[in-house]
């Protein structure tokens, strides 16, 4: 799409703002992560356009110039030389700077309950690593907020403390990863952080992803996290052979080499965590089809 | 890792394409880009504009 001459009619309708990240930490790279984060963006590329004054993401702009014009056609904005807004970012930027150049504890525990996502990412990031009990503590209101790498980050912490008091908060996401631009990662981390944190009983929230596609990375995390999760909590095991038993994926009718490559990668990823929850073993098949799928599956 | 192969293999005729398209420090020709979001939000508030931002990356 860019730079093609068709969006000539739409260059002065709208402010182009160009973020580019190297992830360096650069000064530079730290000014496009703070917008990037504003936004809760975690995949690129991204094309949105954005209201100037409430900072509301009005659209995203697709990648044709067709779709391109359309969403700038129908975003409407209202002029205004007012300099409240900007002002306002400048100082939550300010702040964040702040964040960065110090990133103390102390510090970060007075911002996480700033009013600017940008401040509180950056003073939850700083207490994930200095303090992370203190996010833990505090996981479950955490986990409200509407900001994908915000989550994604006290899912981390969560992930290595553990933490009951955030089982149901997770569960919760797992079920329904709301508000989010990708809510599969999103579904996936917090999974994760359930198997360190949930108990007996949330094997029931993860149970459905175990069946998902092989080419979807939260099928894999899925079948990680029960197998995690009957380690914590071993009166879960038969309850969570079963499920694995029927987690082996079905090998594709039609397969291509991507295809069968993943299919068999998480079979065996399967088998593996049958093998750690039981103390059993069972052969892996030489060939993996569905008649080896059979076999295996009965042998168990 | 094999979702963003996928999504590579989805949006990588793309990419290639267009010049520029993504993963460069230097914005595609075309229009006045602006790398600064303050900048960027003031001009967009006088002029009764959105600002269309183009997120990318290395790769």
């Amino acid at each position: 799409m860019l730079p093609s001459a068709g969006l000539k009619p739409a260059y002065d309708k709208v402010v182009w703002l160009y973020v580019f990240r190297d992830f360096s930490h650069s000064v530079a790279d730290l000014k496009a992560e703070r917008i990037s984060l504003r936004f809760g963006l975690t995949s690129w590329p991204q094309l949105i356009l954005v209201d100037p004054e409430s900072l509301r993401v009005l659209g995203h702009t697709g990648r044709t110039v067709t779709s391109f014009l359309a969403a700038v056609g129908s975003a409407k904005v209202k002029a205004s030389q007012s300099s409240t807004a900007p002002d306002r970012v400048k100082q939550t930027d300010a702040r964040a700077i702040q964040l960065e150049s110090d990133p103390s504890a102390v510090l970060a525990k007075r911002y996480l309950e700033d009013e600017d996502i940008v401040v509180r990412y950056r003073a939850l990031s700083i207490l994930a690593e200095q303090d992370p009990e203190s996010v833990a503590a505090r996981a479950e209101s955490l986990l409200q907020v509407r900001n994908d790498p915000f989550r994604y980050e006290v899912c981390k912490v969560l992930t290595k403390t553990g933490n009951l008091a955030a089982k149901t908060a997770l569960e919760s996401l797992v079920h329904e990863p709301a508000h989010s631009n990708n809510p599969n990662v999103l579904r996936s981390r917090a999974v994760k952080a359930l198997a360190a944190c949930g108990d007996a009983d949330s094997v029931d929230a993860i149970r459905p992803f175990t069946k998902g596609s092989y080419l979807n990375m939260l099928t894999k995390t899925a079948v990680d996290s029960l197998a995690v999760l009957v380690e914590r909590h071993p009166k879960a095991r038969d309850r969570v052979r079963h499920i694995l038993i029927e987690a082996y994926p079905a090998p594709p009718s039609d397969p291509d080499r991507t295809h069968s490559h993943y299919c068999l990668l998480l079979a065996k990823r399967v088998h593996l965590a049958l093998e750690n929850i039981t103390g059993e073993s069972r052969a892996f098949p030489d060939v993996y089809d569905s008649a080896a799928r059979e076999k295996l599956m009965q042998s168990w | 890792m094999i979702r963003n192969t996928v999504l590579a293999s989805l949006f990588l005729p793309i990419l290639l394409a267009t010049t520029s398209f993504g993963g460069s420090e230097t914005p595609p020709p075309g229009p006045s880009w602006k790398r600064d979001f303050y900048d960027a939000q003031q001009e967009a508030l006088r002029g009764g504009k959105p600002i269309f931002i183009y997120f990318t990356k290395t790769y």
